[in-house]
């Protein structure tokens, strides 16, 4: 394990691995213990007691298993995105055996950071660990999208002027940004089901 | 429901920005007006209006500082 790797992992204190195999979340909880001794890893074999146990413990890193007889890794990805849990923002790793191009393309649009296919070797898991824990990507909060910038490779490192109105500061741009995004949900707001008013004094009914 | 969902979220982070500046306050109470619309009316299980919800992002726009309003509402 070189030492990027070394100090990336050292960020993680918490890790939740959500896995309905209890061996396949074993051998990943003794691989993220050799890599961190002192970090404290919790499973969960279903999407909601992990979403139970992830609003308790506050992860800051998630394995998750993609599909499993009680669980849904996309759907919890998805659910904890939306949530107002503070790990709502905490890296995420889906787990799977089957790589197809859908399941990795659906990971990323539920807000997946890494994707990494079983079998794995240790040097895969560092390889994710890596990605998860270097430079952090942009947020982003829109109405069908709630995750990490799903731009991988975006450097950021644009150097040039910097010339859109919002470029002031961090707090301008996130007025700005959740002001598009009302306009656009108001936009686009079709009305609920109307039920009306239940009567009352209820008695006035009968 | 994902739009309503959005707006809950929007409001959250827009009343997370505004408070402890004098300057957003305003913006700040909208969107907390607005929250609370969404929260009662979910709770109450009536429809949620279409021109409530405009007349709310209306009013947020207004109120916030020009430089943060999105451009389409500022030539307006």
């Amino acid at each position: 394990m070189n030492d990027r790797t070394r100090k990336g992992v050292m960020q993680f204190s918490r890790i939740l691995v959500i896995d309905p195999n209890a061996q396949n979340a074993k051998m990943l909880a003794t691989l993220l213990k050799g890599m961190n001794p002192s970090c404290q890893v919790y499973g969960a074999p279903a999407g909601a007691h992990a979403l139970a146990l992830a609003k308790e413990v506050t992860p800051d890193l998630i394995f998750v298993e993609s599909a499993g007889p009680e669980l849904d890794g996309m759907q919890f990805a998805r659910d904890l995105r939306r949530s107002e849990y503070s790990c709502r923002e905490a890296a995420m790793v889906m787990v799977s055996g089957e790589a197809t191009a859908g399941l990795i393309l659906g990971a990323r649009d539920a807000g997946i950071h890494e994707f990494l296919r079983r079998p794995y070797t240790m040097g895969d898991l560092e390889k994710r660990v890596d990605a998860v824990s270097g430079k952090a990507r942009d947020w982003i909060e829109a109405i069908q999208y709630i995750g990490p910038d799903r731009r991988r490779f975006n450097s950021a490192d644009y150097s040039g002027p910097r010339k859109r109105r919002t470029d002031g500061s961090p707090r301008v741009q996130k007025i700005n940004q959740a002001l598009k995004i009302v306009q656009s949900a108001a936009g686009r707001w079709t009305p609920t089901r109307c039920r009306p008013p239940a009567p009352w004094p209820p008695s006035a009914a009968c | 429901m994902q739009a309503a969902r959005a707006l809950a979220t929007q409001c959250r982070v827009l009343i997370e920005v505004c408070s402890g500046t004098e300057s957003l306050r305003k913006l700040g109470a909208v969107a907390m007006h607005l929250q609370t619309y969404l929260a009662s009316t979910v709770v109450r299980e009536h429809g949620l209006s279409k021109d409530q919800i405009e007349t709310f992002a209306h009013n947020l726009v207004l109120v916030a500082p020009a430089e943060t309003r999105p451009k389409a509402a500022v030539a307006a």
